[in-house]
């Protein structure tokens, strides 16, 4: 592959992509006492959108409707919850922005625990504090705390000023070969 | 009166009991709030509140609430004037059975607070009539299920706020029992508190775990109910206007009998 083509790929991979953000969820003292949760229990989740059209300064919100690409991966109790497991998919999950930044999220999944009722329900609220909620069966809850470490790979703006660059370096070196 | 009405009572405060019994609220937790209520509400400090009125007497019921279509009535509207009526209410609160659990409505309880007040808020007649109208609220997490279903909830929590302040609820002060991970005490500052009563702005007092419960309950309806009496007191004085007219008339009289004389 030619050195300029790499670069106009590596663009628009870059923007494919998108952002990713690891968060940890960290539960409570309190846990039920099944579904192998235990008391401080660590769970890794991440999300990931597309960023293109995000403002670099103001809050913003992104939604399944206005970002088709927008995921959830969020692991609990055995069980994989994804965007298509929010309950009012595609309206939510929302994702709030600030500064180009992601600063919360709203998600809300029936638990798919086999434990678990019809009410049961698992829950990432909370505006700017966020909280992660979950119940077995809609009635006693338990609580989790979310911690963002705004791990964002790859930065796209770093990645499409990078390629840019990267493009008008091939071209001088061209010109000064000729 | 008109057949079918009940005669009004009238009260200094009408207050409000909002109890959160969300599922993050144990079952013996629920006791020890109910006992505390119990306790608080027959403690000398509020009795001598309650006393401090011009008419000496409050109206208060008891509500809980959880998620967004859980509320009900606990302890009906009564009267509270002295230890008799204080230690019907305690029996009242503590035998009251837990009608549910589940998530956090606050905006919903608040909705579901208002009219219970009867005609000052543009509900029912429900007995009382109070120079104020006030909501104590106690709970321990930030609203998770009021509807609309929104990014930030707090919106929907502000929104109820300040539509109880618009139909005549005079103050919700709050008591943030802080003990999930979150910053209770904080939301209930921003989120859910507001108006007042005469100089008492609305307040929240925190505890970090139950054993500080009683105690802060106590203050708290110490300031409530004296806010509402002293309200009382103030509109129990004659109106000055009236003592103005009542001196040059009388002046006048006196005038109009000398050259009589």
């Amino acid at each position: 592959m030619k050195p300029s083509l790499l670069s106009l790929f590596l663009v628009i991979t870059s923007l494919v992509q998108g952002a990713t953000v690891n968060f940890t969820i960290t539960l409570g003292d309190i846990v039920p006492n099944f579904a192998d949760l235990t008391a401080g229990q660590v769970i890794h989740g991440s999300v990931s959108y597309d960023p293109t059209d995000l403002p670099l300064i103001g809050s913003s919100t992104l939604t399944p409707m206005t970002d088709p690409t927008m995921t959830v991966n969020l692991a609990f109790a055995g069980f994989n919850y994804g965007v298509l497991d929010d309950s009012a998919h595609p309206s939510f999950p929302q994702f709030a922005f600030l500064d180009g930044e992601i600063r919360a999220i709203s998600y809300w999944a029936e638990n798919k625990h086999p434990d678990s009722s019809v009410d049961g329900f698992l829950q990432i609220e909370g505006n700017p504090e966020q909280l992660f909620t979950y119940s077995f069966d809609g009635d006693v809850e338990y609580f989790g705390t979310v911690t963002w470490p705004y791990q964002v790979i790859p930065e796209p703006r770093f990645t499409l000023l990078f390629a840019t660059a990267s493009l008008l370096l091939l071209r001088r070196q061209r010109i000064f070969r000729r | 009166m008109a057949p079918g009405l009940r005669a009004q009572v009238e009260v200094d405060t009408e207050l409000l009991l909002l109890i959160d019994v969300s599922g993050s609220i144990g079952s013996a937790e629920y006791s020890r709030m109910m006992d505390a209520y119990a306790g608080a509400m027959t403690s000398e400090s509020v009795l001598r509140a309650i006393e401090s009125g011009s008419m000496g007497k409050i109206a208060t019921a008891v509500a809980f609430w959880s998620s967004s279509g859980r509320q009900a009535v606990g302890v009906d509207w009564m009267e509270i004037s002295d230890i008799g009526s204080a230690l019907l209410f305690a029996e009242r609160i503590r035998g009251a059975v837990r009608p549910f659990l589940g998530t956090t409505a606050i905006a919903s309880a608040l909705n579901f607070a208002v009219p219970l007040f009867g005609t000052e808020t543009g509900g029912a007649e429900n007995g009382f009539h109070g120079g104020s109208q006030i909501i104590g609220i106690s709970g321990d997490g930030s609203d998770n299920s009021s509807p609309p279903r929104v990014l930030d909830r707090s919106v929907n929590v502000m929104a109820a706020r300040d539509r109880a302040l618009r139909s005549g609820v005079d103050m919700i002060s709050g008591l943030a029992l802080n003990t999930t991970p979150e910053d209770v005490s904080k939301y209930y500052e921003q989120h859910v508190i507001g108006g007042q009563v005469g100089e008492t702005a609305a307040f929240v007092r925190s505890v970090e775990d139950f054993d500080g419960f009683e105690a802060a309950l106590t203050a708290n309806l110490v300031t409530e109910i004296s806010a509402g009496a002293i309200i009382s007191n103030n509109q129990a004085v004659p109106e000055p206007s009236v003592a103005i007219l009542a001196i040059p008339a009388a002046f006048m009289l006196l005038c109009r009998r000398r050259r009589r004389k």
